[in-house]
């Protein structure tokens, strides 16, 4: 069953058309990881998703009902997202921006509940230690993790990550990806943009690779990252090696 | 960190009580603290036995208590704009002027006076201030604003054009009026609480009222909204709603301020500034230490303004900007040497 059902949407920024004739099916219960070349339209296609921008032709539905027909705190208790910056105005402390997670839930769930919420999210994202720290004065990747517990404290059954490991180091590159599988084993929904093809073949049930506004694959990491697809896309000879049960894309020629 | 919030609103508390106390001491007939208390006591109700004879409780009621209740309610009308503005703008240094509220209502007063206006019994001033810094502040909202959105680098520029014109309206306008109304412009510029009756402190105090009500109902609202406006939107906040609805009750607190006392420079920048330093950065705390802070500043500068030079009012924006100036190039340096400017 589709969560997103996107049918020939188009969307335009500034003039520019950066989606064109994207027909996506994104089901319950996978993580699926969005790859593909610099300004492909990867951001905004999780844009159009999440309900930010609105789509210029076509149909973006959410559960069967048209992205710009919810409501945005409907929106907000049922997908939660992790923009490319973390900028926080002013000195607001970790926990103050974790805790800003749960505002959907204002009124809704009871103070435990939201307590117990951060707790959790600052704990999966190796950030309790931070609690007291300003967040403005945070190291990049320790902003990204807390962003990250924010978006955890949601707690929403759609999860959106826009690159959420470009800041982090080798380890915590791995314990977000974890966290993200950790929340498809729990039943919920990932959908995750990144560059790195290897990394993204290891975690994801699915792949998409955007090109030019378009998607022009969809499927298990084996069946797509061809070195045909990836040097059509990418624009570069790359070999494809299996080592252990991970896939490797490294360029051609970079091993004799 | 509960217990410095704590003690922070309560020596506020206690300094605005001082203070007005203190205000209404001044002045040239002799009052003491007893008959101001003994007076305030009375009219609330409580029957004390320190209230004066009549004409002493009259002047203390009548004479003194509007300038001291004006002082307060501009100071926080001015304080909670600015936490609003800064909140709206996610930007320590925005204050009300720079989206052309206090230049507009420069310029509409300057017209009304230079004009000669009088109609509703001597409101022409006031109620032309009002009228024009509202005007103002939503011409820059409105042209900044494009396909439902407004990007807060347009507005500040769009604010900046604004200023410039207002500026040069109120060039022309001085040029071409008389000497008297010159003067006139001149010393409404440069603020004052001299004069104020209760009858012009009610609707600063209806409108303050108004304000700090509403900044307080959205203050959980302005605390997302520091997570960048995409983010907000994502946890449910309609950002471009509450920045129409600030936009416009700023305008309300920051147009009926200077429309009854002038330009009071400087309070919407600096008091959320310290208020933050002080009790931190969450708005709901914020806003209510800065509508007492704001009150604390200009009872004191009116105090100052009125001791400072022996049987002289000075003007009261003169006593804001002597503190304020200072205090904001601090701020200026400090957030140079932090991040490298504004950025």
């Amino acid at each position: 069953m589709s969560v997103w059902e996107l049918n020939d949407v188009g969307c335009r920024l500034g003039g520019a058309e950066v989606l064109a004739g994207v027909d996506l099916r994104i089901a319950a219960g996978r993580l699926v990881v969005m790859v593909g070349p610099n300004g492909a339209g990867k951001s905004t296609l999780l844009g159009v998703l999440a309900g930010d921008l609105p789509v210029t032709g076509g149909s973006a539905l959410l559960d069967d009902r048209a992205l710009s027909a919810w409501g945005p705190r409907a929106l907000a208790q049922r997908r939660s997202v992790l923009p490319q910056s973390y900028d926080v105005s002013f000195g607001f402390s970790v926990r103050d921006v974790v805790a800003m997670g749960r505002y959907p839930w204002t009124s809704v769930a009871d103070i435990d509940r939201d307590e117990q919420m951060i707790a959790a999210a600052l704990e999966r994202t190796d950030t309790t230690h931070l609690v007291d720290r300003v967040f403005r004065t945070l190291s990049g990747g320790e902003r990204a993790r807390v962003s990250l517990a924010r978006v955890l404290a949601q707690d929403t059954d759609l999860v959106l990550l826009d690159e959420p490991t470009a800041a982090l180091d080798l380890r915590h590159t791995e314990e977000v990806l974890g966290v993200a599988r950790e929340l498809v084993r729990a039943g919920r929904t990932v959908v995750v943009v990144a560059h790195d093809l290897s990394l993204a073949s290891a975690y994801a049930d699915d792949l998409v690779v955007v090109d030019r506004g378009r998607v022009v694959a969809h499927g298990s990491p084996v069946d797509v990252l061809t070195p045909e697809l990836i040097h059509s896309t990418y624009g570069l000879a790359v070999e494809v090696h299996h080592v252990r049960d991970r896939l490797v894309v490294i360029p051609a020629g970079t091993i004799s | 960190m509960r217990t410095r919030t704590g003690v922070v609103l309560a020596l506020m508390t206690a300094a605005l009580i001082v203070g007005i106390v203190v205000s209404a001491v001044i002045g040239q007939l002799d009052v003491g603290p007893r008959a101001v208390i003994g007076t305030l006591l009375d009219r609330a109700g409580l029957t004390a036995g320190w209230r004066p004879d009549d004409l002493l409780a009259d002047a203390i009621w009548f004479i003194r208590m509007p300038r001291v209740a004006m002082s307060l309610l501009v100071g926080l009308c001015l304080a909670v704009a600015g936490v609003m503005m800064q909140a709206v703008f996610g930007n320590p240094l925005a204050e009300p002027g720079v989206v052309g509220v206090s230049a507009g209502a420069a310029l509409g007063a300057a017209v009304a006076i230079a004009a000669g206006w009088t109609f509703g019994g001597g409101w022409a001033v006031a109620v032309c201030a009002f009228i024009a810094g509202l005007a103002a502040t939503m011409f820059v909202y409105t042209t900044a604003r494009r396909e439902g959105r407004t990007e807060v680098v347009t507005l500040l520029l769009t604010g900046i054009a604004v200023n410039a014109f207002a500026g040069a309206g109120l060039a022309l306008v001085l040029f071409a009026g008389s000497t008297a109304s010159r003067e006139q412009i001149v010393f409404w510029q440069l603020g004052t609480m001299n004069g104020s009756r209760w009858i012009e402190v009610l609707p600063v105090a209806i409108v303050a009222v108004i304000g700090l009500a509403f900044a307080l109902a959205v203050s959980r609202q302005y605390d997302v909204l520091a997570l960048g406006e995409r983010s907000a939107q994502h946890l449910g906040i309609q950002v471009e709603p509450l920045r129409i609805a600030s936009m416009f009750v700023m305008a309300l607190l920051t147009g009926v301020a200077v429309a009854f006392t002038g330009i009071v420079a400087f309070v919407g920048l600096v008091i959320p500034h310290v208020v933050r330093m002080l009790v931190g950065p969450g708005h709901r705390v914020l806003v209510i230490g800065s509508a007492l802070a704001g009150g604390v500043l200009v009872v004191w500068a009116d105090v100052l303004a009125r001791t400072v030079v022996a049987g002289s009012d000075l003007p009261i924006g003169l006593l804001t900007s002597v503190i304020g100036g200072p205090f904001f190039l601090h701020l200026v340096r400090q957030a140079r040497s932090r991040s490298g400017g504004w950025a």
